[in-house]
């Protein structure tokens, strides 16, 4: 990646842009700063935010836009965990493989469990992925009846997406000095299951009812996709991003101990070894909790991972992993419903306690109308740019 | 067909045994059938107690209600009258603007497993539609459900429609899911609320049971 001035960006910008990769370096690495880091996990809550329906700006790219600088102004966080690019409702409903959808009555983008992969087919997909995905999990996926028209349509809008993309990024970091949460990907193999192939619902029941089919394929996975995507990602710079590689870890949500030391964690620990070794941090965005598979983490040098807590207790994370940097705790009921001063005083404690290995973050994913109030989100934001440790 | 082996298989999401032991089943009378299905239900409290425990997570909940649901298409048919009487029944369903039933549906199978007739009023349901089947029903128990945030809001509209209807002092109401907190019962005015199913269901038991 061209250095920050090769890429036409401000000194204004590029002054910006070097404080807060220190101050999100420094916080990986539980050094001192001057102030703790911010890092908005804000989703459809600024669309609202921005006047807008879901539909008005998920669909319409210039008001998308428009959301984002909005929020950016308006709160100023040091980096961001999405540009209005997540879910790209545009592609996917052209290709047909949307299971996100817009509730428009309650004003909401919801997702469905969905299967694309049949429980008897992990061997198919093992021995001829290529020849399974364009004869049946290519066929699932788009809507039924898909023109080539249609097609070409869905490869356009892709082309589109991917240009509002490289825009969104670029006006981050040139325009606003401010990061992305990383640049590269690593992915453990029973997310793909979980999220895309089998769906969270048949991928639990797997566990059980095909064990040794579904080690086998990830293991192939594994093999054939995480690691080849996690070397490209190695190799990249992250200028302007607050890690290195992000990694989703969400499936876990649903394991219990014995089948996250099994399917999980022999893969997640090697992407981690992998990063470790590269001297790469890894931004770890966790749904639900994380500390009951505390003992795995006990090992992982400080220093790699920066992990998005949602459900955990921050304060008890902290004691239990001392060595995992991490955002989040701010609690949403606070913002959605308390008042200007509450919150403070929560950031305060938050901040105080946590101080060293912690940046400002929320306690979830912000989707929803009430998750929090402007009033509540300024007063708190200003507070903690302004607040010395 | 031997109870307690029945209990065990359950307990310990032994598919292939369970299979086996409701084969033998079929030929046997009625009253074994009930005693099958009593041990069905003390095998899912077992499953109850390993998930708080902390060995069984959601993913075994998910298969549990699946072999619980199996096991009782095979069972029930063979009781001809010889059905137990429940605890006394109860409402279920996942609130107006959240559509996720996964945790529900594993609330839904564990009090059906523990003897109470649990009605399922589906998911996306409105404050009206909840209160009309309140009526309707008769149930003293309401579940209410929401992965959402914006569910806590449908909770809070529900709870006032029962209270406009008259109906808030006669009937308890749970809120369950990945939204809840203690600080958000307080603010729907729920009696109770739980993210776990084994905890949720004890208290709509004693609140059926009138303890």
């Amino acid at each position: 990646m061209p250095k920050l001035a090769e890429r036409g960006i401000g000194m204004d910008a590029q002054k910006k842009l070097l404080e807060r990769k220190e101050l999100f370096d420094n916080a990986i690495a539980f050094k001192r700063n001057k102030r703790v880091p911010m890092l908005s996990n804000f989703f459809t809550w600024k669309i609202y935010d921005a006047g807008y329906t879901a539909k008005e700006a998920i669909y319409d790219y210039a008001v998308m836009e428009d959301v984002v600088r909005q929020f950016i102004e308006r709160y100023q966080f040091d980096a961001y965990f999405d540009l209005g690019t997540r879910n790209p409702m545009r592609v996917t409903n052209a290709f047909g493989a949307g299971r996100h959808y817009i509730d428009e009555e309650n004003d909401t983008v919801l997702v469905d469990d969905h299967t694309i992969l049949l429980r008897d087919e992990y061997s198919e997909y093992i021995t001829g992925k290529n020849e399974w995905y364009w004869s049946k999990g290519f066929k699932r996926t788009a809507k039924p009846g898909l023109t080539i028209g249609e097609l070409k349509n869905a490869v356009q809008e892709f082309l589109v997406f991917g240009q509002f993309s490289e825009k969104m990024s670029s006006m981050l970091s040139s325009e606003y000095g401010a990061l992305r949460t990383a640049s590269g990907y690593a992915m453990v193999p029973f997310e793909n299951l979980f999220l895309t192939l089998r769906g969270m619902r048949e991928a639990s029941l797997d566990l059980r009812k095909s064990k040794a089919e579904i080690k086998e394929c990830m293991d192939f996975m594994f093999e054939t996709e995480s690691l080849p995507m996690l070397e490209q990602s190695l190799a990249l710079e992250s200028n302007d991003t607050a890690a290195d590689i992000s990694c989703a870890f969400l499936g876990h949500s649903v394991l219990n101990t014995s089948q996250f030391e099994e399917f999980y964690w022999p893969y997640l620990k090697a992407i981690i070894d992998k990063a470790s070794a590269a001297h790469k941090t890894i931004f770890i965005m966790c749904e639900a909790t994380m500390l009951r598979f505390a003992e795995f983490f006990e090992d992982v040098p400080k220093g790699v991972l920066f992990v998005q807590l949602e459900q955990d207790d921050v304060f008890e994370f902290r004691k239990r992993l001392p060595n995992i940097a991490f955002t989040g705790g701010m609690p949403t009921n606070l913002l959605g419903f308390g008042t200007p001063e509450e919150c403070i005083e929560y950031a305060k404690r938050l901040i105080g306690e946590l101080g060293d290995g912690y940046a400002f973050g929320t306690d979830k994913m912000m989707s929803y109308r009430n998750d929090a109030k402007r009033e509540n989100l300024i007063a708190v934001c200003d507070f903690v740019r302004e607040y010395q440790i | 067909m031997n109870t307690e082996e029945l209990k065990m298989a359950i307990g310990d999401l032994d598919e292939d045994k369970v299979q086996a032991l409701l084969e033998e089943l079929s030929e046997s009378g009625a009253q074994t059938a009930a005693a099958a299905l009593s041990a069905c239900q003390e095998g899912m409290e077992i499953v109850g107690a390993k998930y708080e425990s902390g060995e069984y997570f959601v993913a075994d909940l998910i298969f549990a209600g699946d072999l619980m649901s199996d096991a009782a298409a095979v069972i029930k048919p063979l009781l001809a009258g010889e059905a137990q009487e429940p605890i006394g029944k109860m409402a279920i369903c996942t609130v107006k603007g959240d559509i996720h039933d996964i945790g529900k549906n594993i609330v839904k199978a564990l009090l059906e497993a523990s003897g109470i007739e649990a009605i399922d009023l589906g998911v996306d349901v409105s404050p009206d539609s909840i209160v009309e089947s309140v009526k309707k029903s008769g149930v003293k128990v309401l579940a209410l459900s929401g992965v959402l945030t914006l569910a806590i809001d449908t909770m809070k509209q529900t709870i006032s429609a029962l209270d406009a209807a008259g109906l808030r002092s006669e009937v308890k109401v749970i809120i369950g899911g990945a939204a809840v907190t203690a600080e958000y019962c307080a603010y729907v005015g729920a009696d109770a609320w739980s993210l776990s199913a084994a905890e949720g269901i004890n208290i709509c038991r004693n609140w059926l049971k009138g303890v």
